[in-house]
């Protein structure tokens, strides 16, 4: 029974772990995990976080996808003190497939984790990086486009005229 | 008009259609062995510091299928566009859907699976060549061999009795050419020249097609005589081997017999390294996931964009051809994207691609 529970938490924090990540990023849940890089971030994201604060960044999830999403994510998330830092590292590991550490002042705060390094966290973490497709373009060494491509656009941006 | 260019109107009708079933045949395959091959995790599950390729071998196996098939309907295109048919590459009435069975029923139920030993199993089968092409000949035919083998027999018959010159009436500017194909698969076919060089081309298109298919006629020889480019130059084998090579984890040598397993060199197989897709994806599952519907829609776009650009190249604009490069990339991106989202249903299965043509309204 124990067992289950624990479960049905990690998977209910993962889907929260996602909604934030997709308010933070402007991509939504589907994109993400299209990534196939969902799992290992959040990995990352529990192995540097407090449990607490990792249970307060998580909280504001079920608010998330609403009216006042926008104020939450200015106030709530990158105004916030503590939160505010950790938005951004977690935004740039959705962007760059890279662990950006968190300042210097955030961890005389909040304490210092081992895993708080800066990191690529794998090789397709570096080819799936949001930032190859926010700019329409592909990452260098990797998932070329093909033959003359080139020549062609740019791929349309995404929700432009929208 | 008289009752002979009566059955020659006839018979040319007959041709283009059984060519044209011959580049639906050929397009249908393309789909499955792309999703299984585009479902093989490439990286990422074991490495985290030193990035090696999982199943490398087994996904060049396929993809060197892939780039056959997609320079079969080259050659089919270049034989029906030389007898003065129009090859059609997006008439939703025509294009395949999955599950789906090949030869109008008569052959094997292809589906999209995932890479897994069952669907590896299914792609030996719709390779395998006949056993005895006789009822072929009669049009009865169960195999993409035998089928072929029936093609080529109708269109001798019919350059026999009307003359070459009345069958090959097609546009020379219509054949596309090895500057024109982007020399994936090997070399294209042209059927050019005076008619009695159109005939012969014609033949050899086809009998190339099916050397490299089911490897029927081969003289109990593996290979297919075709040398796969490389520093060590090997002879390639005919895709019914191929797929045999995977589910035996050995490559064959060329001068296996056809009667016995593979002897060559290790080929390592790791049937786990997969993104657990559902089988024959289909829109339905996605109508209460909308996220999961636009990616969805996103692939079908693509698809269509590239069956729409091979209309063209086949009937218009050889140029065309090029431009589609990057498009089947893009195709390969977003599939493997589908095949990583988990389906909301909760079974743990991933999406996937439905390879779904998208009508114009």
């Amino acid at each position: 029974m124990g067992t289950v529970m624990t479960i049905h938490d990690e998977t209910h924090d993962f889907q929260g772990f996602l909604i934030v990540s997709a308010a933070l990023t402007g991509y939504d849940s589907a994109e993400l995990q299209g990534t196939g890089c969902a799992k290992e971030y959040w990995h990352q994201f529990r192995q540097v976080l407090p449990k607490e604060i990792l249970t307060e960044f998580l909280s504001f999830a079920p608010a998330l996808g609403k009216k006042h999403e926008d104020k939450i994510i200015r106030q709530s998330y990158l105004s916030d003190r503590c939160l505010g830092p950790v938005s951004r590292s977690l935004i740039q590991l959705w962007y760059t497939g890279q662990w950006v550490p968190f300042p210097q002042e955030w961890r005389e705060n909040y304490g210092a984790s081992r895993f708080d390094v800066v990191k690529i966290i794998s090789t397709r973490a570096y080819k799936e990086g949001l930032v190859w497709d926010a700019i329409g373009a592909h990452p260098q060494g990797a998932k070329q486009q093909g033959f003359g491509a080139w020549s062609l656009e740019p791929p349309k941006q995404r929700g432009a005229g929208e | 008009m008289t009752s002979k260019e009566e059955k020659l109107r006839k018979t040319r009708k007959k041709l283009c259609e059984l060519l044209q079933d011959a580049l639906m045949l050929e397009l249908t395959t393309i789909p499955p062995y792309a999703t299984a091959c585009y479902s093989i995790l490439e990286q990422g599950q074991y490495d985290r510091s030193e990035p090696t390729i999982v199943n490398a071998e087994p996904i060049e196996v396929i993809r060197q299928v892939m780039v056959e098939e997609m320079l079969h309907m080259v050659l089919v295109a270049n034989v029906l566009n030389a007898i003065g048919g129009k090859p059609e590459l997006n008439n939703p009435d025509l294009l395949p859907t999955y599950p789906g069975t090949l030869l109008k029923g008569r052959g094997p139920t292809v589906h999209l699976r995932r890479f897994c030993p069952e669907q590896i199993k299914s792609f030996r089968l719709i390779e395998t060549a006949p056993k005895d092409t006789g009822p072929a000949k009669k049009g009865d035919y169960r195999t993409i061999g035998g089928f072929y083998t029936f093609i080529m027999l109708k269109l001798e018959e019919a350059c026999d009795v009307f003359g070459d010159d009345k069958i090959f009436t097609g546009d020379a500017k219509r054949q596309i050419s090895n500057d024109d194909y982007f020399g994936a698969g090997g070399e294209v076919i042209e059927v050019i020249g005076t008619s009695t060089q159109r005939r012969d081309a014609a033949m050899a298109a086809i009998r190339k097609i099916m050397e490299e298919g089911e490897g029927a006629d081969m003289g109990d020889r593996a290979g297919d005589k075709d040398i796969i480019p490389g520093p060590e130059g090997r002879e390639d084998v005919a895709h019914y081997f191929k797929f045999n090579e995977i589910l035996h984890s050995r490559y064959y040598h060329p001068d296996d017999s056809v009667n016995e397993p593979p002897t060559g060199g290790d080929l390592i197989v790791d049937w786990s390294a997969v993104s657990p897709m559902q089988d024959d994806p289909c829109e339905s599952n996605y109508e209460k996931a909308p996220e999961l519907a636009a990616l969805s829609a996103e692939f079908n776009e693509a698809w269509t964009g590239l069956l729409d650009g091979l209309h063209i190249a086949f009937n218009k604009d050889k140029s065309a051809l090029r431009a589609l490069v990057p498009n089947m990339y893009n195709i390969k991106f977003l599939a493997q994207k589908l095949m990583r989202i988990p389906l909301p249903d909760g079974s743990g299965e991933t999406a996937g691609p439905t390879w779904t043509y998208l009508v114009k309204k």
